[in-house]
């Protein structure tokens, strides 16, 4: 009996009782809002009603994806969440705190390093609301910290909350400013787990510190940067709505170029409430992140296995 | 030190698991009702029933022991109800009553704000139990209190699904509540003969005053300034949702194609080029904007924070302007912003209205709710005013808006607000003119992708022009254009058939 449960799952829970301790408020959570929720996607293909309930409300096809996808809206919005989302990516899931975790990981002052980690991480702690106040505070036309510089410059002050155009790569250098620090802790910790030998062994045979990084961390580090970034696409097709009805609020002139899916279903559907009609988009979403998803694995995993996520 | 951890942990999770259990079991009470109260407010269920109420916001420190103290008196008045409130924050109020009702979950009394998410969006998804018999039976107090016409402001296709809060003469409205001692410093009237005036005044005063923070500050939304177009010919009309125009001949045409919209973005493009709208406004935060409103910084008063103001600005005077005195006080689109009604999720919808009927049957019972337990939370000091007992920090343990269940000749005012709020709040002008669309709800279900589209491109092409922010030879063709795309076209015939139908049926009865 002893030999069997050591064997199955049973027996890996017998052995490490507090890991899987650990991990059940996830498991929890995971099952409550990821699986017992599944069965809602059906309200997608119905008119819903209160009454009724899940199964006795009636069936109307997809009717309710027809607002989104004949909306004249559909392929900016669409658009612009892909575009925003890329840059995200990109610029604050990768670039930026790839140098960010390789640079502090070359500081030899350890309290410099620890002063420079905290100081990146402490943005991840502000919500958006927050944030959004101090945006204001940079960029309003008339008061604004950024319009104040640029008069005290002899510049002419510009109107940033008239002019769309800036604002994507206003946007990108906000969420760089917030999520560096929290990716630049996954990189550090990544990194830490790098064999320091063979660091060594490369700078014995005349490496320099460059070479080292080009030649051993950035390979070794691909498979955690794919794995990120492949969770990442998953929600590419999901707007930051915290982060950008903060910001933009429901000023129209900037949403030619921030407006993503998630702040034009809430505008859509903020009055009529519709869950049907947003349960058509969330699932629109999620199939689009689960095919990007599986097709991005499959070109990671023809590349590099150990790099894909499954 | 492994293993502690581990039953620290796992006696964690089990007394948060079984806290959060705990929490939503609704409460059940074994109260008897005295047959001879009973009959005192008429009819009454053979059980006691549940009344759980749903209302937004937070939880007020002592509302536990003012629920118990209604309990008390629900008891000794023989009325056999259970009631309890059930708080949703703010910020997650739409989608948190939207899982409430979509997952069943069992509440009788339900608060709607008709200007966040109308009762007529919580209809057409079977999420409201109508009251007709309920009122029949239950309700004898609330049809004395409540006028017949505001019944029928609020009910949809025949059928009464809320109570109406009927606390605020919303008429007044039509004023625009002026900062006098700004208008006696620079020598300008108080009675400007047109708009055109009154622009100049305020671009006289923001070029003296010099203060950044001192504008005209509309409200972001989707509702019109009437106050604003009063002169116009055509005034008294709606703009709904800022689609739909209809007279009061019950007209209905697209409200976007006609001049009474140019002319509404005609004016607040000249304040905003003077300064007198803030350049920032689609982007200026609403927090930001409901305190400098409290800071007497608006050239449009909100009379109700007056009391605040003076707080602030002692020698603060406000003087009503009514533009086109001429014409009667008009409504707007609002008689009744609030109201409450049952959810249809509950075995009991009956719950409410009796609730509501014994409520409103006695100033006793009103005040319990409203200012919570007398000389705990505030004092009686008389001629319907009264004084909330604050802590050491300033704070009331007990606050329940008026807006969320008052009654105008219930309610009680602060006693340090000003004397001028009082015919606001205990009065309704007689003489004000209701809208006849008053009372139409829109079924949006046959065209719902094309007036779902139509809802977000308003923000996205209409607000710029609507607020001043872009100028209409810079926009308009292409916002109108825009929308037609949306299917503007579509939803206003839809709306113009319902609505011809609905007005015809009215006019016959």
């Amino acid at each position: 009996m002893r030999k069997i449960l050591k064997r199955g799952f049973l027996g890996d829970i017998a052995r490490n009782p507090l890991s899987y301790l650990l991990i059940l408020p996830a498991m929890l959570y995971t099952f409550a809002f990821g699986y017992m929720t599944l069965p809602y996607i059906i309200i997608a293909f119905q008119r819903y009603d209160y009454r009724k309930g899940l199964f006795g409300s009636e069936f109307i096809g997809v009717k309710n994806f027809e607002f989104f996808f004949r909306s004249p809206k559909f392929l900016q919005i669409s658009a612009n969440t892909l575009y925003l989302n890329f840059l995200f990516i990109i610029a604050s899931g990768i670039v930026i705190p790839l140098l960010a975790a390789i640079a502090l990981n070359e500081v030899k002052g350890k309290l410099f390093a620890k002063a420079a980690q905290s100081a990146f991480l402490f943005p991840t702690f502000i919500s958006w609301v927050i944030a959004s106040y101090i945006v204001y505070a940079l960029f309003a036309t008339d008061l604004g910290v950024v319009n104040q510089l640029m008069k005290a410059l002899g510049l002419n002050p510009l109107n940033f909350y008239s002019n769309a155009a800036p604002w994507p790569y206003l946007l990108v250098l906000l969420r760089i400013w917030k999520n560096t620090g929290m990716q630049t802790v996954v990189y550090l910790a990544a990194i830490t787990g790098i064999d320091p030998e063979l660091s060594e062994a490369a700078i014995i045979d005349g490496a320099g510190r460059l070479q080292v990084v080009r030649r051993i961390i950035m390979p070794l580090l691909f498979p955690t940067v794919s794995i990120l970034t492949l969770l990442s696409i998953g929600k590419i097709f999901y707007g930051d709505f915290g982060m950008i009805y903060s910001i933009v609020k429901d000023n129209g002139v900037l949403l030619p170029t921030t407006d993503v899916i998630d702040t034009y279903v809430f505008r859509a559907l903020r009055k009529t409430g519709d869950p049907s009609q947003a349960m058509a988009v969330g699932l629109y979403q999620s199939f689009m992140g689960f095919a990007l998803v599986f097709l991005s694995n499959w070109i990671v995993r023809r590349r590099d296995p150990s790099a894909a996520l499954f | 030190m492994k293993k502690y951890f581990g039953i620290f942990y796992l006696s964690l999770i089990l007394s948060l698991m079984a806290s959060g259990c705990a929490g939503s079991e609704p409460g059940a009470s074994s109260q008897t009702g005295s047959p001879a109260q009973a009959e005192s407010q008429g009819s009454q269920p053979a059980e006691i029933l549940p009344c759980r109420y749903v209302v937004p916001g937070t939880e007020p420190e002592d509302s536990p022991a003012v629920d118990a103290a209604i309990n008390e008196k629900l008891k000794a008045d023989g009325v056999n109800l259970n009631f309890s409130r059930i708080y949703v924050p703010w910020d997650v109020w739409e989608q948190k009553v939207n899982i409430m009702l979509s997952t069943g979950e069992e509440f009788e009394l339900l608060h709607i704000m008709e200007d966040f998410v109308p009762s007529s969006s919580y209809v057409a998804k079977g999420a409201l139990a109508p009251l007709n018999d309920a009122l029949d039976q239950y309700g004898a107090k609330l049809k004395e209190l409540i006028p017949e016409d505001i019944w029928e402001c609020t009910s949809i296709g025949g059928d009464i699904y809320s109570i109406p809060v009927y606390y605020r003469d919303f008429s007044k409205h039509s004023y625009i509540e002026l900062p006098k001692h700004l208008f006696d410093k620079y020598g300008l009237s108080i009675n400007p003969a047109n708009m055109d005036e009154l622009i100049e005044s305020y671009e006289t005063i923001i070029k003296g005053e010099k203060d950044p923070e001192l504008r005209y500050w509309p409200k972001v939304n989707t509702t019109t300034d009437y106050k604003l177009l009063r002169e116009l010919e055509s005034s008294p009309f709606v703009a709904l949702e800022n689609m739909f125009f209809v007279d009061q001949q019950g007209t209905v045409k697209a409200w976007l194609e006609t001049p009474e919209f140019i002319k509404d973005c005609e004016i607040h493009r000249t304040m905003y080029e003077k300064g007198i709208i803030h350049p920032d406004i689609l982007t200026y935060p609403h927090e930001k904007v409901s305190q400098l409103n409290e800071q007497g910084k608006s050239f449009d008063t909100d009379l109700f924070a007056l009391e605040q103001i003076r707080r602030v600005q002692p020698g603060f005077e406000m003087a009503s302007y009514l533009p086109a005195p001429e014409k009667p006080r008009f409504f707007g689109e609002w008689v009744i912003m609030n109201a409450n009604a049952a959810s249809s999720t509950s075995p009991h919808p009956e719950s409410g209205v009796i609730f509501f009927n014994w409520l409103y049957s006695a100033q006793e019972n009103y005040d319990l709710l409203n200012y919570g337990l007398r000389d705990i939370h505030w004092i009686d000091s008389g001629n319907r005013r009264f004084e909330a007992i604050l802590d050491d920090a300033g704070l009331s343990k007990y606050s329940f808006g008026d807006w969320e269940m008052g009654h105008k000749d219930l309610v009680r005012i602060s006693v340090s607000a000003p004397k001028e709020l009082e015919p606001v709040v205990f009065e309704m002008n007689p003489d004000a003119v209701i809208s006849v669309a008053v009372g139409f709800k829109f079924n949006s279900e046959p065209v719902s992708s094309e007036y779902a589209a139509c809802l977000a491109e308003i923000q996205s092409s209409i607000y710029p022009l609507k607020y001043g922010v872009v100028s209409l030879d810079e926009g308009y063709d292409r916002a109108v254009a825009a929308m037609k795309a949306a299917g503007y076209d579509k939803v206003v015939a839809e709306y113009k058939a319902q609505f011809d139908a609905w007005y015809a049926l009215k006019s016959k009865s």
